[in-house]
């Protein structure tokens, strides 16, 4: 069970990355295998939240932020995801399934969230429009700041939510899963998987021998996980 | 024409600003805004100082729509700046401006988004399977990104400075033609070592669970480069965990 403080801690987490992923830095602290990972160690376990961080990483590799295009928030998803997944009880059956859920659902939130947030500043922009066109250093700075400030909230309010749904149904889901622990963890990898694949694959094809170092390295991966 | 001069803090107030260039990022004036922003530390420099008749008119003209990769909008951030303190004419700067945002956009794209922030996510994946602590493989992964994030927007900057309205030819440099290509390479093979590795870890299985996950996996592939992108893996991955959601909880 989590406390209103570490609720508090969370949310916090998941607008501070959910800012990085346009507003602020963009250091990729919003990618979903450090969002998820920060979340675990937010509380004291960092090593179950990776896993669900790298599933979700491998998700994000088909989705990078080009431009105006519409992409999905990973940094609110990946705290919502990595706290599903502890708080479904990491490795049971069913906790990797419905983290990943739980995070890709909160993308998508975080995807439409944020065309609301650009649509929001335009019309801020278009309030100011005379000031700026006047050459108003203040003007300028100050939609810049309530920019910063109305993202900072967006991700605030859309960490709450998915940690507010995914804290009220997981445990409510997972309490009626008959699945075994086995399938239940393969399915969302091996869906990640495909995503991941065929975005590689798709930009590996524009690239002349690109395909060759991708079945080089298959190769390899498979030798390693053989000789394990 | 002068030859103007950013005394080092300028420089550090400008690369503090670029860090929140996208702050009010709108589908308007896209980064426009946040180019005036980045650029306001300089313009103070402007012969009447800030709120000045030159500082307002360029202010006002770099506040105008913008678009660029975010990191290498620096070099624009830099030109423009060393343009507005040269007291270069209008026209000159506007063209510049119109017709900068395309390359620095493609070749933005072109080296961190498709080729550099892929290859750092599977090498941080493959430290995963391999089985490296939590907070090494997020380490990694940030130490290595922000190496190269850092480095690029620093040299965006100065060399958008040093070379002005002339920057384009730094811009044809060998690396921003060749590096998309060998990062690419790179980021090919770092998948193909980590995706093996990354089911093993995440699922706990050997060598036969771990070639099942990879088939089907491989075949959910295939389904998704026939649609040729009219289908997003992740979009459609909600509806089938969701559906395989309710199944687990009714059949039992």
């Amino acid at each position: 069970m989590i406390g209103i403080s570490g609720i508090i801690l969370l949310v916090l987490l998941g607008a501070l990355c959910a800012l990085d992923t346009v507003s602020v830095l963009q250091g990729m602290v919003s990618r979903p295998i450090v969002s998820a990972t920060l979340a675990g160690a937010a509380l004291g376990r960092a090593e179950d939240a990776v896993v669900v961080g790298a599933v979700l990483e491998l998700f994000a590799i088909e989705t990078m932020p080009f431009g105006a295009s519409r992409y999905p928030e990973w940094g609110s998803a990946g705290v919502v995801a990595g706290t599903t997944y502890l708080v479904g009880g990491a490795g049971t059956a069913g906790s990797l399934a419905i983290a990943t859920l739980a995070g890709l659902a909160t993308a998508l939130l975080g995807s439409l969230s944020m065309v609301r947030h650009r649509q929001l500043v335009a019309r801020v922009a278009m309030i100011l429009r005379d000031s700026i066109a006047a050459g108003s250093g203040s003007a300028v700075t100050r939609l810049h700041l309530y920019g910063i400030v109305s993202d900072f909230w967006r991700g605030a309010v859309v960490t709450a939510i998915g940690l507010a749904l995914a804290l009220v149904f997981a445990p409510r889901i997972l309490g009626s899963w008959y699945l075994a622990y086995g399938p239940s963890a393969a399915w969302p990898v091996a869906l990640a998987v495909a995503t991941a694949a065929a975005s590689i694959v798709r930009s590996a094809q524009g690239v002349p021998r690109a395909s060759l170092f991708l079945a080089g390295g298959c190769a390899i991966g498979l030798g390693l996980v053989f000789a394990r | 024409m002068i030859t103007p001069w950013l005394p080092f803090r300028t420089r550090v107030a400008m690369l503090a600003r670029l860090m929140t260039l996208q702050g009010s990022y709108n589908y308007e004036t896209m980064i426009g805004n946040g180019v005036a922003f980045a650029m306001e530390p300089a313009l103070r420099l402007l012969p009447g100082g800030r709120g000045g008749d030159a500082y307002r008119e360029a202010m006002a003209r770099q506040s105008r729509y913008f678009n660029a990769h975010p990191y290498f909008a620096a070099v624009a951030v830099g030109a423009l700046a060393r343009a507005e303190l040269s007291l270069e004419a209008p026209e000159r700067i506007e063209r510049f401006r119109t017709a900068s945002c395309g390359p620095l956009g493609s070749v933005g794209d072109r080296l961190v988004w498709a080729a550099w922030l892929p290859l750092c996510s599977l090498i941080a994946l493959a430290a995963y399977g391999f089985g490296a602590p939590a907070l090494a493989v997020v380490s990694l992964f940030l130490v290595l990104y922000n190496a190269g994030h850092f480095a690029l927007r620093i040299w965006a900057l100065n060399v958008g400075w040093r070379d002005g309205l002339g920057v384009a030819s730094a811009l044809a440099a060998p690396i921003f033609r060749t590096g998309p290509a060998i990062l690419t390479r790179a980021a090919a093979f770092a998948a193909g070592v980590a995706l093996p590795m990354v089911i093993a870890n995440a699922v706990g299985v050997r060598f036969t669970g771990v070639a099942v996950i990879a088939l089907v996996g491989g075949l959910g592939a295939t389904v998704l480069l026939l649609l040729n992108g009219r289908l997003a893996g992740w979009r459609s991955a909600i509806w089938l965990l969701a559906a395989s959601t309710v199944a687990a909880m009714v059949i039992r």
